[in-house]
C-alpha cells in the first residue's frame, strides 16, 4: 500500500520572545495544531531544529527531553476527553509534579486550583462532576503547576460557551501576568487572537504566510490569504462596513499541495511566478513579515 | 490511583435497585459462599456423604429427607449437588484469573504500543482464535487425559486470547483520548501513562467480561465433565452427575434434572450480574443516579404574549423533557414572532432552548419524551402542535424547510448529491401538479438549484458523493435541498458553525441572497452574536429556556437592555475593538433541570432585586419594537403571579 504523506508542517521559520502572546491562527488543516505539538516535541519533526531557552530540543534523548517538560506545557481543546474520567482531580494535577522528581503535597495542588478560581474541596472531586469551564481550569492548573516558561494553548476556549469563555481568557491573562508565562495561542478564531496577542502568525496549508504585531495585521494585512481571512470574521457589530474580499474555489489537501506558493490557486492577485516558484519570508518594516511575490 | 470507597459502594447501590442484576447478585453469592463452606469444612458438613455407597438407599423419590431423591448408588443428590459446587468454581477462577491477567496486560501492550509487537500478538491470538473454543479444549483435554487439571490446562490454552483481543481494543480506544498525550505532555513515562492511565481504564470491561466468563467456563467444565474428560467418579460434579442420570430422565426425571437446572441456575447467575455490571458501570447511568434528586417543581404559569407575525408566531411555548434525572425544562414560556421578507435571529448558550425550538416548528421534537406543556405554534394560521402526522408532512420539507450544523450527517452517504436533491425536487413538483416528472424536467431543476447555490460544474458535482465534497459544498447542497421546494420559512440550526471562517463568510452571504432574491423569512439560530449582528434583521436572546428581549439588531447591539445581553455583549472579544476590555459575566449557565426560581437570571445579575427571585418577568416593550423581561422595567404594579 502507498504510504500517503501529509505535509502537515512545512518549512516553518518561527520565534517566539520570552513574555509575549503569540496567536497562531489559520483554518482546518491549516497545520496550527500540529505545529504547537510539534515544538513540544510531541510530534517528533522530520526535519529542523527547535531551540527552547538556548537548548536543541530535536537532539536531546527521551530522559532529557522529559526533564525539559517541566518548563514547556499544553492545553489541550477538548475539556471532556483531557481528563482521565476514572482518576480524582488531585492525581491528575500531580502528574507534571511527579514526572519531573518534584515532590507532592496537597498544599501545593490546593494553591494551584485556587489560583485558577476553584477550591481545595474540588481535589477529591472526580472530572464527571464539572462543567467544561471547569474542566477547562482544572487543565490550566495541570499545565502551569510546574511554573513553566511557556505554554502552548491550543484552542484552549473553543469548546466552551461565550459567557464562559471570556472568563477563561481573563484567567490566562492573569496568570500570564502573575507567572511571567509566555503563551503559544493557537485559535481559528480572530477576534479571540485579537483579543489575546501581541503578536500573530497567519498559517496556511503548512506554512505560515505572515506574521506582525496584532494592530498592524489587522489594519494593514499585506498577504492575499491575510486579507481575505480578516475580511470574513464576522464582528459583533452590526454597523461595522468593511469591503469583502472573495475567495475562489475550494481547502486544498495537505496531502497534495499545489505547485509554488501554496495559495496561488485561489488568490485573486495569482502571477505566474506564484505557480512554480515558493516565496520565502521577507521582512517588510520592523515587525512585519510576509511571504508572497506581492512585496519584494 | 484508583480509589474504591465512593465508587464501589454507588455501583452496589445501582446493581441492588436493578431487579435482575439483584437476583444475579443472590445467586452468584449463594454459590460462591457455599463453595467457600465446602471449601474450609469439608463434606462433614453436608447432612449424607456424596462420595459413599449406601445401596439400600438406592433411587428413593423425592422426600424430606431428599429433596432430590437418591441416585442408583443411594447418595442424596442434593449432597452431591452442594458437594460439586466448588470444583467448577474452582475450574472457573483458576482459568479466568490467569487468562484475565495475561490477556489484559498482553493486549493493552499490544494496543498501547502498536507496530511489531502488535502484529506479533495479534498473529498469535488470530491462530488460537481460529478454533472453535470447546472443540480445541476438548482435543486438549482428551490429548492430556481425563482429570480435572488436564481440564483447567485446556481451558486457560482457549480462554486468554479472548482477554488479549478485549484488552487491546479497549487500548486503542483509550490512547486516543487526550488525557493520554497531556500526560505525555508532563512528562511521564510510557510505562507510567500504561498503570496510571490505560490499565484502570480498561478494568471495567474486562470485569464485567469476566463475570460473564466465570459462567462460561463453568458451563464448558461441566460440558467436558458431561463427556466424560473432566472430574472423574466418584467425585461428584454437575456435569458428570447428568450424564450418569440421564438414563433415568423419563420414569426419575429429578435425577437429571436437579444438576442440570443447578448448572442453568448458576450460569444464569453470572450472567446477570454480568448484565447488571456493566449497565452499572455506564457513565450516563451513573451520573444520572448521581446526580442529586431534584425536587419536581410546579411549572410556574408563563405569561403569554400574542402578536401575531406574518408567517409564524409562537405565544407562550412550554416544553419539557422527562428523562430519569429528572424534569429538564427545555422552554419555559417563549413569545416570538416572525415576519416575510425578515431574518429573525434567535441567539443564546447551550441550554438556552434555541435548537429545541426550531424542530418545535417542524413538529420534529419526539413525544414522548418531550412534552407541551402550554403555549402555540401558529405557521400561516395553522395550529402545528394539533396537526397530525401527515398533515405535518405536508408543511416539512415544502413550506418550511430547515438546515441543519453537521452536513455530514445530515446527508445520506450512500445516495449522490445529485439524487437527495432531486428527492426534494420531485417533492415541489409534485406539489406544482406534476406527479411523475420526467428525468430530464427533474434534472434541469437539480441543476438549476446547483447553479443558485453557486456551486461550481452541477453537472459533475450531481454524480458525487457526500464524502468528496468538502464542507462548504456539503452546506450547500443542504441549503439546495432546503430551498428545491420554494419554502416560505427557513429554518438554519448553526448552519456556519463547523465551517471554516472564509467558508462560512460565503454561505451566510449566499444565504442572505437567497432570502431576498425569494422573499422567504429565515429562523437563524446560533450562539454567536457576531454572525448576528452580520445577519438578522431582528434578534430573539434566549436564556434557559425564555425569551428575555427581543428587537432590531441595532437597537440590541447598541442599547442592549437585559442585563444578560449587556454582560453578553460586553464579554465578546472582537477585532474591531482590539484590546478592549472584557468583562465576563459571573457564575454559570443553569440546569435545565433545576433552573433559579423566578427570574433565571437572576443568580448571576448585577441588579438582582428580591422580587427577581419570586416572579418570573414579563416580556414589555419598552421602545420600538425593542422588548425586554426584566424587572427593571416593569411598568408599576402590573405583574401576573
Amino acid at each position: 500500500m502507498r504510504k500517503l504523506i501529509v505535509h502537515a508542517v512545512d518549512g516553518v521559520d518561527l520565534n517566539i520572545v520570552e513574555g509575549e502572546t503569540l496567536g497562531l491562527v489559520g483554518e482546518s488543516g491549516c497545520g496550527k495544531s500540529t505545529l504547537g505539538r510539534t515544538i513540544l516535541m510531541l510530534i517528533p519533526p522530520t526535519k529542523g531544529s527547535i531551540i527552547f531557552d538556548g537548548k536543541e530540543l530535536t537532539k536531546m534523548n527521551k530522559e532529557e527531553l522529559r526533564k525539559m517538560r517541566k518548563y514547556m506545557q499544553i492545553v489541550f481543546q477538548d475539556p471532556f476527553s483531557s481528563l482521565d474520567p476514572r482518576m480524582r482531580i488531585k492525581n491528575q494535577l500531580a502528574e507534571p509534579l511527579i514526572a519531573c522528581g518534584e515532590p507532592v503535597n496537597d498544599a501545593k495542588l490546593a494553591e494551584v486550583l485556587e489560583v485558577v478560581g476553584l477550591n481545595r474541596e474540588h481535589l477529591d472531586r472526580f472530572p464527571h462532576e464539572f462543567s467544561g469551564g471547569q474542566r477547562q481550569r482544572i487543565n490550566i492548573a495541570r499545565a502551569i503547576i510546574t511554573k513553566p516558561k511557556l505554554v502552548v494553548l491550543d484552542e484552549p476556549t473553543s469548546a466552551l460557551d461565550v459567557s464562559i469563555q471570556a472568563q477563561v481568557l481573563n484567567l490566562l491573562k492573569k496568570l500570564q501576568q502573575d507567572f511571567k508565562l509566555t503563551y503559544l495561542f493557537i485559535t481559528h478564531n480572530i477576534n479571540v487572537v485579537s483579543y489575546m496577542s501581541d503578536r500573530v502568525a497567519v498559517m496556511y496549508l503548512g506554512k505560515i504566510v505572515e506574521i506582525s504585531d496584532i494592530y498592524e495585521i489587522i489594519s494593514n494585512p499585506l498577504h492575499p490569504y491575510t486579507k481575505i481571512l480578516i475580511s470574513s470574521v464576522p464582528v459583533p457589530d452590526p454597523d461595522f462596513k468593511r469591503i469583502r474580499e472573495g475567495i475562489k474555489g475550494e481547502p486544498p489537501s495537505p496531502i497534495n499541495p499545489p505547485s509554488g506558493c501554496r495559495f496561488h490557486p485561489r488568490c485573486p492577485y495569482a502571477m505566474d511566478i506564484c505557480k512554480n516558484n515558493e516565496p520565502q519570508l521577507i521582512s517588510i518594516g520592523k515587525t512585519h513579515s510576509v511571504s508572497c511575490f506581492l512585496y519584494k | 490511583m484508583f480509589n474504591f470507597n465512593n465508587e464501589t459502594i454507588v455501583t452496589l447501590k445501582i446493581l441492588v435497585k436493578n431487579k435482575l442484576s439483584f437476583i444475579g447478585l443472590i445467586i452468584t453469592s449463594s454459590f460462591i459462599l457455599l463453595s467457600l463452606i465446602i471449601t474450609i469444612f469439608g463434606y462433614s458438613i453436608l447432612p449424607y456423604n456424596p462420595i459413599e455407597s449406601n445401596l439400600s438407599e438406592a433411587l428413593l423419590p423425592p422426600s424430606w429427607n431428599h429433596p432430590f431423591g437418591t441416585d442408583d448408588l443411594g447418595r442424596d443428590v442434593l449432597s452431591r449437588i452442594i458437594a460439586a459446587a466448588p470444583l467448577d468454581l474452582q475450574i472457573a477462577l483458576i482459568v479466568v484469573i490467569p487468562s484475565t491477567v495475561i490477556g489484559t496486560i498482553l493486549g493493552a501492550l499490544s494496543g498501547y504500543f502498536g507496530g511489531k509487537l502488535d502484529e506479533f500478538v495479534m498473529r498469535i491470538t488470530d491462530i488460537f482464535l481460529a478454533f472453535p473454543g470447546l472443540i480445541l479444549a476438548l482435543a486438549v483435554a482428551a490429548t492430556l487425559g481425563p482429570s480435572i487439571t488436564n481440564t483447567m490446562i485446556a481451558l486457560m490454552i482457549v480462554w486468554w486470547p479472548y482477554y488479549t483481543r478485549l484488552a487491546r481494543g479497549e487500548a486503542l480506544s483509550i490512547k486516543e483520548n487526550q488525557y493520554i498525550e497531556a500526560s505525555r505532555a508532563a512528562g511521564l513515562k510510557e510505562i507510567s501513562i500504561i498503570t496510571r492511565h490505560v490499565l484502570p481504564n480498561l478494568i471495567v470491561p474486562i470485569v464485567v467480561y469476566a463475570t460473564f466468563d466465570l459462567g462460561r467456563i463453568i458451563l464448558a467444565a461441566t460440558v467436558l465433565s458431561y463427556i466424560g474428560l473432566g472430574a472423574q467418579p466418584p467425585t461428584p460434579e454437575w456435569g458428570r452427575m447428568v450424564s450418569e442420570t440421564q438414563g433415568h430422565l423419563f420414569n426419575r426425571w429429578w435425577l437429571p434434572l436437579a444438576p442440570a437446572a443447578t448448572i442453568l441456575l448458576v450460569v444464569l447467575g453470572f450472567n446477570l450480574l454480568g448484565d447488571g455490571l456493566r449497565d452499572a458501570y455506564d457513565p450516563k447511568l451513573r451520573q444520572i443516579y448521581l446526580a442529586k434528586k431534584e425536587v419536581e417543581e410546579g411549572i410556574q404559569k408563563i405569561p403569554m404574549k400574542e402578536i401575531k407575525g406574518e408567517v409564524l408566531t409562537i405565544s407562550g411555548l412550554q416544553l419539557i423533557f422527562k428523562t430519569p434525572g429528572g424534569i429538564i425544562k427545555a422552554l419555559d414560556g417563549v413569545n416570538l414572532w416572525l415576519n416575510r421578507n425578515e431574518v429573525l435571529g434567535i441567539v443564546g448558550e447551550s441550554g438556552a432552548g434555541k435548537s429545541v425550538l426550531g424542530l418545535s416548528v417542524l413538529g420534529l421534537v419526539p413525544r414522548p419524551p418531550g412534552k407541551y406543556l402550554g403555549g402555540s405554534i401558529k405557521f400561516q394560521d395553522k395550529e402545528i402542535l394539533s396537526l397530525s402526522e401527515k398533515e405535518l408532512t405536508n408543511i416539512r420539507g415544502t413550506k418550511v424547510s430547515i438546515i441543519f450544523q453537521d452536513p455530514s450527517t445530515a446527508l445520506n452517504p450512500v445516495l449522490t448529491v445529485g439524487d437527495q436533491v432531486a428527492e426534494a425536487v420531485k417533492v415541489r413538483l409534485k406539489r406544482e401538479g406534476l406527479k411523475r416528472p420526467s428525468k430530464d424536467i427533474v434534472k434541469k431543476e437539480v441543476i438549476k438549484i446547483l447553479n443558485e447555490v453557486k456551486l461550481p460544474t452541477p453537472e459533475m458535482i450531481m454524480k458525487m458523493y457526500p464524502h468528496e465534497l468538502s464542507g462548504g459544498m456539503k452546506q450547500r447542497i443542504m441549503l439546495s435541498i432546503a430551498l428545491a421546494t420554494k419554502p416560505v420559512l427557513l429554518i438554519a440550526d448553526e448552519p456556519t458553525t463547523a465551517l471554516d471562517v472564509t467558508t462560512q463568510a460565503q454561505i451566510l452571504q449566499l444565504i442572505i441572497d437567497m432570502m431576498r432574491e425569494r422573499g422567504m423569512s429565515i429562523l437563524y439560530i446560533t450562539h454567536d452574536f457576531s454572525i448576528i449582528a452580520e445577519i438578522a434583521d431582528r434578534v430573539v436572546v434566549m436564556y434557559a429556556g425564555q425569551v428575555v428581549e427581543s428587537g432590531p439588531v441595532r437597537s440590541i447591539f447598541k442599547k442592549p437592555l437585559h442585563p444578560y445581553t449587556q454582560g453578553l455583549l460586553n464579554s465578546i472579544p472582537s477585532l474591531s475593538k482590539i484590546k478592549k476590555e472584557i468583562t465576563p459575566l459571573i457564575g454559570f449557565p443553569p440546569s435545565p433541570i433545576n433552573p433559579p426560581s423566578g427570574c433565571r437570571f437572576h443568580p448571576r445579575c448585577p441588579y438582582a432585586m428580591t422580587k427577581c427571585s419570586k416572579i418570573i418577568p414579563e416580556l414589555h416593550e419598552i421602545e420600538k419594537e425593542h422588548w425586554v423581561a426584566c424587572h427593571l422595567y416593569s411598568k408599576e404594579g402590573g405583574f401576573i403571579e
